[in-house]
C-alpha cells in the first residue's frame, strides 16, 4: 500500500464529532488561539515556551475529545528522517556531555533536535485542533468578522471573504478531482512490455506531470466557471456567504483572556 | 482587450477562478507534505498560480491565494503560509510574463533581477525579526553538518571535513550574507522550473478557454454587482419574446433559431427539443443572463437575476452550482439582507427540514436540486428558471424534483422548466418545442453484432468488505461480504441508491482500491496487482481525458501507437476524424466514447462505467448504449455499470445486482433472453 494512493482521500479538515466545550467555542476564538501559538512558537522557540503552548494544544485535545484515531498515522520514512536526524546531531558533540554507563555523550545537539520536533508537532496540532472542533461553514464568517477592522485601510475584506468561503467550500471537489485525476494515471502505467505497472509511486506520476497538471488545471477553471455562474445566478458577490455561525460569548472571553496572559507572560519572561 | 482597472472590485468570474486555482495549489502543497517525496509536487503548486494570473488581475491572484493560504494553515500549519508565499510569487511572475508574452529566458533573467532584491529583503528580515527560531534553525544546519563530517573524518577525509566545518560556521555565523547569496541561486533555479512546468498548462488553457473576464464582449458580461439594488425596478414576468435569437460571440452557428414566447404570472411552460437546439440559451435569456443578437425581449422591469422578486435560475449539474459549505449558508448565499430569511421554512417547503446544519458535501444529487429551489425561495423570485435540472437524477429525484416545481408554480412564481423527460413537459401548463439538433456523431454498428458464449470468469469479487478511515473517528463502512463473478462477455448492471457502496465496489473491481476483506480477482490475479486489466469509465469522464487529443488520448490511455487510433475508432464505428477533435470540448457523452475507445485499444477485458447515462438526452443514451453492445457482443469485453438510474437500454440490462448498505440484496438475470 502506498502513501500516494490516499492524495485526497486523507482525512483532512474534517470534523470530530462531538459537542464538547472546544466544539461550542466561536470559530474566531479558536483561529486567534491557533494564530497567537504560532506566532509564539515561532517568537520563542524556548522549552517554557514550546511547552506551554504544547500544554494548551493539549488541554484542548482532552477536552474537545479527540481520539487518537484522529491524528494522521506518520509514514514510516518519516521515522526514519527523525532518528537520521536524532543521530547526526549526537555526533555533532554540541555540550553539554552527560556520562551514561562510562561514556560521555554530548547531548546539546539532541535537546536542539527534539525542540526542533516539538515545535514542528505544536504547529501542526494546533491548526489541526481547529480543523477537529469547527464545522468548516463556521469558518468564514468568524473570519469576517475578525478581519473586519482592516476595512478601515480600505482593504478589500469582502473579496477576501468571498474567496475564503468558495476555497473552503471547493477544497473537499478538488480533492476528489485529484483523486480520480491519479486513479486516471494509474490505470494508464505500463511497463515494457506493455503489461500493467503493480506497484505505483510519486516519480511515476511525475513521468505523466505535464498531462495531469494540465487536466487538473483545465478541470479546475471549468469548475470556476460553474461557480462564477452561480454567483451570477445568486445576483453577483457582496452578499452572505454563511449563515448566522454565532458569535463570541463568555466562555470565548475567558479562554482568549487567559491565552492572552500566557503570551504576556511568556514574551515578558524573555 | 477591456482596460484592466486595478481598482475596479473583482467580477465574480475573475474571484472564482483566482480562489479555485488557489485552492488547487493548496491541494498539491498538502499533498506535498503527507506523500514521501512529495516535496517535488510542491513545485507544481506554483503552475495553478501561474495560470491564474496569466488570466487574471494581481488583485484576484492575492485575494485568492491568501484565501488558499489560509485553508493550508487548517490543514498543515504554518507550513502553508510560507509554501504559499513562494509559490504565488512565483507564479505571478511566470503568469504575468506569460501574459507580456515574454520569453522563457527574459521571464527568468528579468525576474531574477526584478525578486531577488525582495526576496532576499524579506528573507534577511524575518531572520533578524525572528532571531530566536532563526538559531534553532541554524543550529540544526550546523549539527546536521558536523553530524555528517564526523562520519567523512571516520571514513579518513579528515583534512577536506575540517575544511568544510570551517565554510558551514561561517556562512551560518553570516547568515546575512549566507542567506542572499543562497537566494541569488534559489530564485533564478525557482524561477526556471516554475517556468518549465507552467509553460505547457499555459499552453493548453489558451487554447482551451476564451480570454476571461477582463477581456470578454459586453454582451456576455458579468451582470454588475449593482445590478439587483440597482436604479431599475425589478419586473421579469410577464415576458414577451418576439423572434429571439441568439448567437455566441465569434460563433458561425446560431444558437438559438428565432423564437417567440410570452410567459405570464404562475403559469408552468416546459421547453423541450434535443441537445444542441438552444433550449439552455432560451433559458439564459429569459433568465436575462444573455442579451438577445436578434428580436426583442419585453419585460415590466429588470429580470433581477439573484434578485429579491426577480429571477431564480436552477442548473443541471446539482454540485456545480452548490456555494454553500453547510446546507443553511447555501440557502442565503449572496443575499444582501440574509437575517431576513425564515431557512428552516425554506428546507421545509422543499422537503429538507432539519438539514440546514448538514455539510452539502454530504447530499445526494436530489437533495442538492432540492436546495438549490430553496436557495430560489429565498428570494421570493417572480420567475424561475430550470435549466435542465432534472437531468442528472435518478427516476424518484426527478418526480419529486417535477412536484416541487409545480407547487412553486401554484404559489404564483412562473416557471420555466427546461426538460427532456417527456412525462415532465406533458404535465406542465404549456410546451415550447425548439428545433432538431445538428447533426452529433452518429455510432453506426457494422455487420450483425454477433453474441460471445460465457467466456468463463473475468472479474470474481469474494467476500469484499471495505471500510474508509478504519480507526479514526471517521472510519465507515462500505461494503460487507460481497459475493460477484462476472463472466467475459457478460453485462452485469449494479444498482443502488446514494451511499450504497456503488462507486465503492467500482473502485475495489478496477483494483484502485485494495478491499479490507476478502478478494477482488481479475482473471485470477489479485486485481490491485494488475490495474489497468480492468477499465474505468468514471463518472466525471472529463477528468479521464489528460491529453490535448481525442487520438494522442486514446493512444496515451492504450499504450497504443497513435498511427491507429483511426482503426480503433473505426472498429467502435465512430468516424476516424474524431482523432483530431480537442478533448477540451467534448461533451460529456463524447468524453465517455473516448474512454471507451481507449479501453478497447487497451485490450481491456474488462470495463467498469459509473452513472454513463448521466445527463446524456435520448439520442446520446442510444449512441452509448450501442457502443456499449459492440464492445461486449464484438469483443467479449465484460461490462458492469454502476448506476442508479432505472432506465437504461434494455439490452444492456441482462443482469441486475441490487446493492444496499453495502450488501447485496438482489441478483437476478433477465426473465426473458431475446434470442439473438
Amino acid at each position: 500500500m502506498s502513501g500516494a494512493r490516499r492524495v485526497g482521500t486523507v482525512t483532512v479538515l474534517r470534523l470530530v464529532p462531538g459537542n464538547s466545550p472546544v466544539h461550542r467555542l466561536w470559530a474566531g476564538t479558536k483561529l486567534l488561539v491557533a494564530a497567537v501559538l504560532a506566532v509564539i512558537c515561532s517568537v520563542r522557540p524556548t522549552w517554557p515556551a514550546i511547552g506551554a503552548c504544547g500544554a494548551v494544544v493539549a488541554l484542548g485535545l482532552l477536552v474537545g475529545r479527540i481520539p487518537l484515531g484522529a491524528f494522521p498515522r506518520l509514514p514510516r520514512w518519516f521515522l526514519v528522517v527523525v532518528v537520521a536526524g536524532a543521530g547526526l546531531n549526537l555526533l555533532a558533540g554540541v555540550d553539554p556531555r552527560v556520562e551514561i554507563l562510562g561514556v560521555s555523550i554530548a547531548v546539546g545537539g539532541l535537546e536542539q533536535w527534539a525542540r526542533f520536533m516539538a515545535l514542528a508537532v505544536v504547529l501542526l496540532t494546533s491548526g489541526a485542533l481547529v480543523g477537529w472542533t469547527t464545522p468548516l461553514g463556521e469558518v468564514a464568517p468568524a473570519v469576517r468578522t475578525l478581519v473586519a477592522p482592516l476595512r478601515w485601510l480600505r482593504l478589500p475584506v469582502d473579496e477576501f471573504v468571498s474567496a475564503l468561503a468558495l476555497a473552503l467550500r471547493s477544497l473537499p471537489l478538488l480533492a476528489e478531482e485529484i483523486r480520480v485525476l491519479t486513479a486516471t494515471v494509474r490505470l494508464r502505467l505500463r511497463d515494457e512490455r506493455g503489461e500493467p505497472v503493480a506497484r505505483f509511486s510519486v516519480g511515476l506520476v511525475l513521468g505523466q506531470v505535464h498531462d495531469l497538471l494540465g487536466a487538473a488545471v483545465v478541470a479546475t477553471l471549468r469548475r470556476g466557471r460553474d461557480v462564477a455562474e452561480a454567483i451570477t445566478a445568486r445576483g453577483g458577490l457582496g452578499g452572505a456567504v454563511a449563515a448566522d455561525a454565532g458569535r463570541p460569548r463568555t466562555a470565548d472571553a475567558l479562554v482568549l483572556f487567559a491565552v492572552g496572559a500566557l503570551t504576556v507572560a511568556i514574551l515578558a519572561s524573555g | 482587450m477591456a482596460p484592466r482597472s486595478r481598482r475596479r472590485p473583482l467580477a465574480a468570474g475573475e474571484l472564482a477562478e483566482a480562489a479555485l486555482l488557489a485552492d488547487l495549489a493548496v491541494v498539491l502543497t498538502v499533498a506535498g507534505q503527507i506523500v514521501p517525496l512529495g516535496g517535488a509536487l510542491i513545485a507544481l503548486a506554483a503552475v495553478p498560480l501561474a495560470v491564474a494570473a496569466s488570466r487574471h488581475r494581481l488583485r484576484a491572484v492575492v485575494a485568492g491565494s491568501i484565501a488558499a493560504s489560509f485553508v493550508g494553515f487548517l490543514v498543515i500549519g504554518t507550513a502553508a503560509l510560507w509554501t504559499m508565499a513562494a509559490c504565488t510569487v512565483l507564479g505571478a511572475w511566470v503568469g504575468a510574463s506569460d501574459r507580456r508574452g515574454r520569453s522563457h529566458r527574459r521571464t527568468i533573467v528579468l525576474g531574477s533581477v526584478v525578486l531577488w532584491p525582495p526576496v532576499s529583503i524579506f528573507v534577511v528580515g524575518m531572520m533578524g525579526v525572528l532571531s530566536s527560531l532563526r538559531e534553532l534553525m541554524l543550529d540544526q544546519i550546523r549539527n546536521g553538518a558536523k553530524g555528517s563530517l564526523r562520519i567523512l573524518e571516520a571514513a579518513g577525509a579528515r583534512e577536506s571535513a575540517a575544511r568544510t566545518e570551517e565554510i558551514v560556521t561561517w556562512a551560518t555565523d553570516h547568515w546575512w550574507v549566507t542567506a542572499p547569496v543562497l537566494m541569488a541561486l534559489l530564485v533564478p533555479l525557482a524561477l526556471w522550473v516554475a517556468t518549465g512546468l507552467s509553460t505547457p498548462t499555459l499552453r493548453r488553457v489558451h487554447r482551451a478557454f476564451a480570454p476571461p473576464s477582463g477581456g470578454a464582449p459586453a454582451t456576455d458580461a458579468e451582470p454588475d454587482r449593482a445590478a439587483p439594488s440597482g436604479s431599475a425596478p425589478v419586473g421579469p414576468v410577464p415576458v414577451e419574446l418576439h423572434s429571439v435569437a441568439y448567437r455566441f460571440p465569434g460563433r458561425r452557428r446560431v444558437a438559438l433559431d428565432p423564437t417567440s414566447l410570452r410567459l405570464e404570472p404562475g403559469e408552468l411552460v416546459a421547453v423541450t427539443g434535443p441537445n444542441g437546439a438552444g433550449k439552455s440559451t432560451l433559458a439564459r435569456l429569459v433568465a436575462g443572463r444573455l442579451q438577445p443578437s436578434a428580436g426583442t425581449i419585453a419585460r415590466p422591469g429588470a429580470a433581477g437575476l439573484g434578485a429579491v422578486g426577480g429571477t431564480a435560475l436552477i442548473a443541471q449539474r446539482p454540485e456545480a452550482q452548490v456555494l454553500g459549505v453547510r446546507v443553511a449558508d447555501d440557502v442565503v448565499w449572496g443575499l444582501r439582507e440574509p437575517e431576513t430569511v425564515d431557512i428552516e421554512a425554506m428546507l421545509t417547503a422543499v422537503g429538507l427540514a432539519g438539514f440546514a446544519g448538514r455539510e452539502t458535501a454530504t447530499l445526494s444529487g436530489g437533495e442538492l436540486q432540492r436546495l438549490a429551489v430553496a436557495a430560489a425561495l429565498a428570494r421570493r423570485p417572480g420567475l424561475l428558471v430550470s435549466d435542465e435540472s432534472t437531468a442528472m437524477l435518478d427516476h424518484e429525484g426527478r418526480r419529486a424534483l417535477d412536484d416541487l416545481l409545480h407547487e412553486v408554480a401554484r404559489g404564483g412564481t412562473t416557471v420555466l422548466h427546461v426538460t427532456h423527460d417527456s412525462a415532465e413537459a406533458a404535465a406542465a401548463d404549456r410546451t415550447v418545442s425548439l428545433g432538431p439538433a445538428p447533426a452529433a456523431i452518429r455510432v453506426t454498428p457494422d455487420g450483425r453484432p454477433r453474441r460471445w458464449g460465457a467466456g468463463g470468469p473475468i472479474l470474481e469479487l469474494r467476500g469484499v468488505g471495505y471500510e474508509y478511515g478504519p480507526g479514526t473517528p471517521w472510519a465507515h463502512r462500505a461494503l460487507r461480504g460481497i459475493d460477484l463473478v462476472v463472466e467475459r462477455g457478460e453485462s452485469v448492471v449494479v444498482v443502488g441508491r446514494n451511499g450504497s457502496g456503488k462507486s465503492t465496489l467500482a473502485w475495489i473491481a478496477s483494483g484502485l482500491l485494495a478491499p479490507t476483506e476478502g478478494e477482488a480477482l481479475v482473471g485470477g490475479t489479485p486485481a490491485i496487482a494488475v490495474v489497468g486489466r480492468v477499465a474505468v469509465s468514471f463518472q466525471h469522464a472529463r477528468l479521464q481525458l489528460l491529453r490535448p487529443r481525442v487520438g494522442e488520448e486514446i493512444a496515451a490511455a492504450a499504450g497504443i501507437d497513435s498511427a491507429v487510433t483511426g482503426r480503433v475508432l473505426a472498429a467502435l464505428g465512430l468516424d476516424p476524424a474524431f482523432a483530431r477533435r480537442r478533448v477540451d470540448e467534448l461533451s460529456g457523452g463524447e468524453a465517455r466514447r473516448v474512454v471507451l475507445a481507449a479501453a478497447l485499444a487497451g485490450r481491456a477485458e474488462a470495463i467498469v462505467l459509473d452513472e454513463p447515462f448521466a445527463g446524456l438526452d435520448a439520442a446520446g443514451r442510444a449512441d452509448l448504449g450501442a457502443l456499449l453492445l459492440t464492445l461486449r457482443d464484438e469483443h467479449g469485453v465484460a461490462i458492469v455499470i454502476v448506476t442508479h438510474d432505472a432506465d437504461l437500454p434494455a439490452a444492456l440490462v441482462e443482469r441486475t445486482v441490487e446493492l444496499e448498505a453495502g450488501r447485496i440484496v438482489r441478483d437476478e438475470r433477465a426473465a426473458t433472453e431475446d434470442p439473438a
